[in-house]
């Protein structure tokens, strides 16, 4: 795995004059994804409608400085797969050459990936593409304001989960999107965070480098939709894993492995919850129910991954 | 010269030759009554590694079609097949795949939609494809799904068009009917489709590129549909052209209008698709009884042959529209709309019945054509009012 | 043109022409895109000048501004990786200077610099600053 100051002479795939959010987490994870890749490697992006799609491309400018390609909000697995089969069958017709290698992969948000891309990913994965697959995560639709998905955080506020007397945000549980993959059996799944840059760019190296499908769920934090100030992106990644919000962790042709956080830097969740307003409410008097909760799901969640990583060792 | 293999074939058959001769370099496709024969025959050429082609057996036709679109974008010679539900699972990327000026293939088995469900024949799935951009190209016959499949290839691909393309044939009639067909050597296929050259594809090319972007600001997206407009309109004698260089390989006529009898008609019907057959079999035999029956069955119905059809029709006395799809709340049925548009240009005017037909597969009958002719000349005679109506019902 | 830039050419022509595609590009420049018409696009809107939103700047929606003290400054790399706008600019390994056309200030670099080598000042003060120098 290179270092940092090698990865630094690799050309900026996602290059500068975009219009997402000053802070977002989403070109931080492209960047550090696309590292991944390797300096020399020709790379074919795809990416789902969203955000990252839309602030891009705008016409007549693309941020992208590989090939891309978006098709519509829910089908950019089965579009980059479509690319990945053109090569193949370009290959076979003797149309490029054999020895061409290219690197394909999909960026799609959680919208796109746990909700309306839900089929076109699963159905990419089970088919055995040489593709990678990244899933920034940023718990809403925040391309439409701040909608929930299946990815939003028990309780946490969107502007389809209100708070009011009668709800206190979201009602349901977020869907483990990355443990729904890692049932495909394909051979690398992983979740990955900004905030933990040499573990997600390792990561993307890995997924890169394994022949077939891999996938990785990257948290990757809104500050307008979590409200925080756009400064603590990367700040706030980081209280996500050390309160085992977010466990980092991998599977890799079956066996389960995760990045602990260490005893002495164990957080207690409120610690993550407290520095953003879409879980305010949660601080209310009368509310410290909810956290009790949501701490009691975010531990069994971690416990989950650890039995794994036991089971499949 | 052509070697020619005479052969009793459906038109799936025909279609899986088709696609097989034209070597596609993906096929992205999903099973569903009555175009899976299609898919399967074409995965038997995979198995007997006859093709190169990659086969995505995707698991929708949503992703079979988003499949295509990268494959397209990517340079790939791309092939699908779909029918009813499918197709309007599609719907999204029908507009998508045109807007975005990419060649695919497309063979539609054209089928009922839900609900209620029923598996059987007619263009209402078509029809809600209509306005997306694609040519579209209907068959009368299984020979004639083979020769729309194999022309298909350059309409598309051809530089100065650069648009998917639709091949549609009549569910179970056209689709699983044994008929009497001629099929072309591999060799003389491929010497008229060529290869696909891609025009800034993904892969491959001199400069990485970028498809499929956002066009929200100022006038862009309207500058756009401007230049797919005309590109759709402009293909019309690159269709012609390259249909006519295919009918001088294989013998077989190409125009954009099958005219039966029309020149010196007085009552005409307008017909897509395979009940044709029976319009021209109804029309002969008022010509024996001498009564002047003509039949104009539309091939390429988008772009829609407007002119060409208003040369066909202008001499008639009265007109009958034939539709096997409703357009419902709208003044008439699709194919309705467009004929009776084409007629509004000419100087004088021409009466016109809009007959809806044969709706999921219910038989079209031959009485059911002579009382469509029979009512043209009421029509003419001032003793009819124009208007619509569902013919064959009980 | 900066480093940036550079980094984009290099980039581009390491894609070989293999296939015998058609290369088609926009007809007008990037510059009076408010006047193209429908022929002046590519067919389908297809972008063949990838990485050209480097011409885009969005240095203007920055109201802090990011300031470099090239003394004290490691160049442990963490500004760069972390920026969402590519906007450290970096060279042989190097820390070489701040692309203020694109960079927003969002302030991620300041707050994540464990060396006291970035600050953030509005741009007011930024502006006086410089001024003064």
């Amino acid at each position: 795995m290179a270092s940092i100051k090698e990865h630094s002479k690799t050309p900026e795939r996602l290059v500068g004059g975009h219009r997402l959010c000053g802070g977002c987490g989403a070109s931080i994870a492209v960047r550090q994804v696309l590292l991944g890749a390797g300096a020399d490697a020709e790379v074919v992006v795809g990416a789902a409608t969203g955000c990252l799609e839309v602030s891009t491309t705008a016409l007549p400018y693309s941020s992208w400085n590989t090939s891309f390609i978006h098709n519509a909000f829910e089908n950019a697995a089965a579009t980059i797969t479509g690319v990945e089969a053109a090569y193949q069958g370009l290959k076979a017709a003797g149309r490029i050459a054999q020895d061409k290698q290219i690197k394909f992969v999909a960026f799609g948000g959680d919208g796109g990936t746990y909700d309306i891309g839900f089929q076109s990913l699963s159905g990419a994965l089970e088919r055995g593409h040489d593709f990678v697959y990244v899933c920034y995560d940023n718990g809403a639709y925040m391309n439409t304001g701040i909608q929930r998905s299946s990815a939003t955080p028990h309780y946490a506020w969107a502007t389809t989960a209100e708070v009011g007397s009668a709800l206190a945000g979201k009602p349901q549980r977020r869907k483990d999107l990355t443990s729904i993959v890692a049932a495909h059996h394909i051979p690398y799944v992983a979740q990955a965070s900004v905030g933990n840059w040499k573990d997600l760019v390792d990561k993307a190296e890995r997924a890169f480098a394994t022949p077939g499908p891999a996938f990785i769920n990257v948290l990757a934090p809104c500050p307008r939709g979590w409200r925080y100030d756009s400064s603590q992106t990367i700040e706030v990644s980081r209280l996500a894993f050390k309160t085992k919000f977010w466990p980092l962790f991998e599977v890799r042709d079956g066996i389960w492995s995760m990045k602990e956080v260490r005893e002495k830097d164990v957080l207690p969740l409120e610690e993550f919850l407290k520095v953003q307003g879409r879980f305010k409410h949660l601080f209310k008097p009368g509310n410290e129910h909810l956290i009790e909760r949501l701490q009691t799901e975010v531990d069994e969640a971690y416990e989950y991954i650890r039995k794994m990583c036991v089971i499949t060792a | 010269m052509a070697e020619v293999t005479v052969l009793a074939a459906t038109g799936n058959m025909m279609v899986a030759e088709a696609f097989r001769q034209a070597a596609p370099d993906v096929i992205a496709a999903y099973p569903i009554t009555p175009q899976t024969a299609i898919v399967e025959n074409y995965a038997k050429y995979v198995a007997e590694g006859r093709v190169h082609t990659e086969f995505v057996a995707v698991e929708s036709e949503h992703s079979a079609l988003s499949a295509c679109v990268g494959a397209s974008a990517a340079g790939a010679r791309v092939v699908t097949a779909t029918s009813s539900q499918g197709l309007a699972l599609m719907y999204e990327e029908l507009h998508i795949a045109a807007g975005m000026r990419l060649p695919i293939i497309m063979a539609n088995a054209n089928r009922a939609l839900s609900a209620p469900i029923n598996i059987h024949g007619d263009h209402s799935d078509v029809m809600g494809g209509r306005d997306s951009g694609w040519i579209i190209l209907f068959a009368e016959t299984a020979q004639e799904a083979y020769d729309n499949s194999i022309i298909a290839f350059r309409v598309a691909e051809h530089p100065a068009v650069q648009l998917p393309v639709m091949t549609t044939l009549d569910g179970f009639i056209t689709t699983h009917a044994m008929e009497r067909c001629e099929l072309l050597d591999d060799g003389t296929v491929e010497a008229y489709v060529g290869k696909r050259r891609p025009q800034n594809p993904l892969i491959g090319g001199a400069a990485p590129v970028g498809h499929g972007m956002f066009a929200s600001l100022g006038g862009t997206y309207f500058e756009l549909k401007q230049a797919q407009r005309r590109a759709v309109c402009g293909s019309a004698p690159h269709i012609l052209t390259e249909g006519q260089k295919w009918a001088a390989v294989c013998g077989r006529d190409f125009d954009f209008i099958d005219s039966f009898a029309c020149d010196d008609a007085d009552y005409i019907l307008v017909v897509l698709g395979s009940a044709a057959g029976n319009a021209r079999v109804v029309a002969k035999e008022l010509r024996a009884a001498g009564i002047k029956a003509g039949v104009a069955k539309i091939r390429v119905f988008r772009p829609f042959p407007a002119s060409e059809l208003r040369d066909v029709l202008q001499g008639a006395k009265a007109v009958g529209i034939l539709d096997r799809s409703d357009s419902f709340g709208a003044p008439y049925a699709p194919v309705g709309l467009d004929v009776r548009t084409a007629l509004y240009d000419l100087d004088t005017r021409i009466p016109t019945r809009n007959y809806v037909y044969g709706l999921g597969g219910a038989d079209v009958t031959l009485d059911a054509m002579r009382q469509a002719f029979s009512e043209l000349q009421s029509l003419a005679a001032g003793h009819l009012d124009q208007g619509l109506s569902y013919l064959g019902t009980r | 043109m900066n480093k940036q830039n550079d980094n984009n050419q290099a980039a581009k022509s390491s894609i070989a022409l293999d296939t015998g595609d058609m290369t088609t590009t926009f007809a007008r420049s990037v510059e009076d895109f408010d006047c193209w018409r429908s022929e002046d696009f590519t067919l389908g809107g297809v972008v063949t000048d990838a990485g050209n939103s480097i011409l885009y700047k969005t240095g203007g929606w920055r109201s802090l501004r990011p300031v470099w003290d090239e003394e004290k400054c490691t160049n442990c790399m963490l500004c760069w990786v972390h920026c969402p706008d590519s906007s450290i600019l970096v060279a042989d390994k190097t820390m070489i200077g701040i692309d203020y056309d694109h960079c927003k200030g969002c302030g991620i670099c300041a707050l994540e610099c464990r060396f006291e080598a970035l600050r953030m000042l509005s741009e007011s003060e930024a502006a006086s600053l410089e001024g003064g120098q």
